[in-house]
């Protein structure tokens, strides 16, 4: 059993369940077709990702220096 | 389970992740950024606990949805229509074998050998360049309904082939 504490709740109700099972099952397949062809594959952010671990722990104000968006911290 | 440390748990599951946030519609900057925002998030808690690589693998992916439910509200952009436990049933049946799909993506490269070049040709323009179904079917001499086809000849046999090689990469592991 999962004893982890529930996983960063969104701040509103939930989205209601719709959506056929094949068209998300071809959704799934059209995103793996699409790195196998060529497309956008997973980065490995491990060193950034520890560096901002580590620079939040420090209360370092780079917190957000590997954002893209620059947006995305801010919405915890 | 021996639990990972931060550095082994981001290795083991950001490609999981990141595609995750791929299938939920992220382009690939924003899951970039939600993947890394998903690791802090679950990796500042004190109390989160690995009992067991599936279990760290759906509690990161949960994580990840809920992140970007609270990101699409923030920013009045597209909602998820789909809950997570909807997702997950795909999200099993192409990625649950190793956690991540890269084996899945594997097969997929394998599997396209298989295809005539017109066929490969035909699904890079769709999916990697994005060029609409009437000019594929101009580029390749045929019509629109031909290139339509064409694509999902060739997708019911990728299907069939990369099942098939995730069947025989289970049994025999």
């Amino acid at each position: 059993m999962n004893t982890n504490p529930s996983p960063a709740e969104p701040h509103d109700e939930g989205p209601e369940n719709q959506g056929p099972d094949s068209l998300r099952d071809e959704a799934m397949l059209d995103l793996l077709l699409q790195e196998a062809l060529g497309g956008p594959t997973p980065p490995d952010q491990t060193g950034l990702i520890l560096r901002r671990l580590a620079d939040e722990d420090e209360g370092s104000p780079s917190k957000r220096a590997g954002s893209k968006n620059g947006s995305v911290s801010a919405t915890s | 389970m021996s639990e990972l440390s931060p550095a082994e748990l981001v290795v083991r599951h950001q490609d999981g992740i990141w595609r995750y946030l791929r299938l939920l519609g992220c382009d690939a900057a924003t899951a970039d950024d939600l993947t890394q925002e998903t690791f802090l998030r679950v990796l500042r808690r004190d109390n989160f606990v690995q009992h067991s690589d599936e279990a760290t693998s759906e509690y990161l992916r949960r994580t990840a949805y809920n992140l970007l439910v609270s990101y699409h509200r923030k920013f009045g952009r597209i909602h998820l229509s789909d809950s997570p436990e909807l997702l997950d049933e795909s999200w099993q049946r192409w990625a649950g074998k190793d956690l991540t799909g890269n084996e899945t993506v594997e097969a997929l490269r394998e599997c396209m050998e298989s295809l005539t070049e017109r066929a490969r040709d035909a699904l890079a323009m769709r999916f990697v360049h994005n060029t609409p179904r009437v000019q594929i079917g101009e580029n390749l001499g045929i019509s629109d309904h031909g290139a339509r086809n064409l694509m999902q000849r060739a997708k019911a046999q990728l299907r069939d082939c990369v099942e098939e090689k995730l069947r025989t990469v289970t049994q025999s592991s």
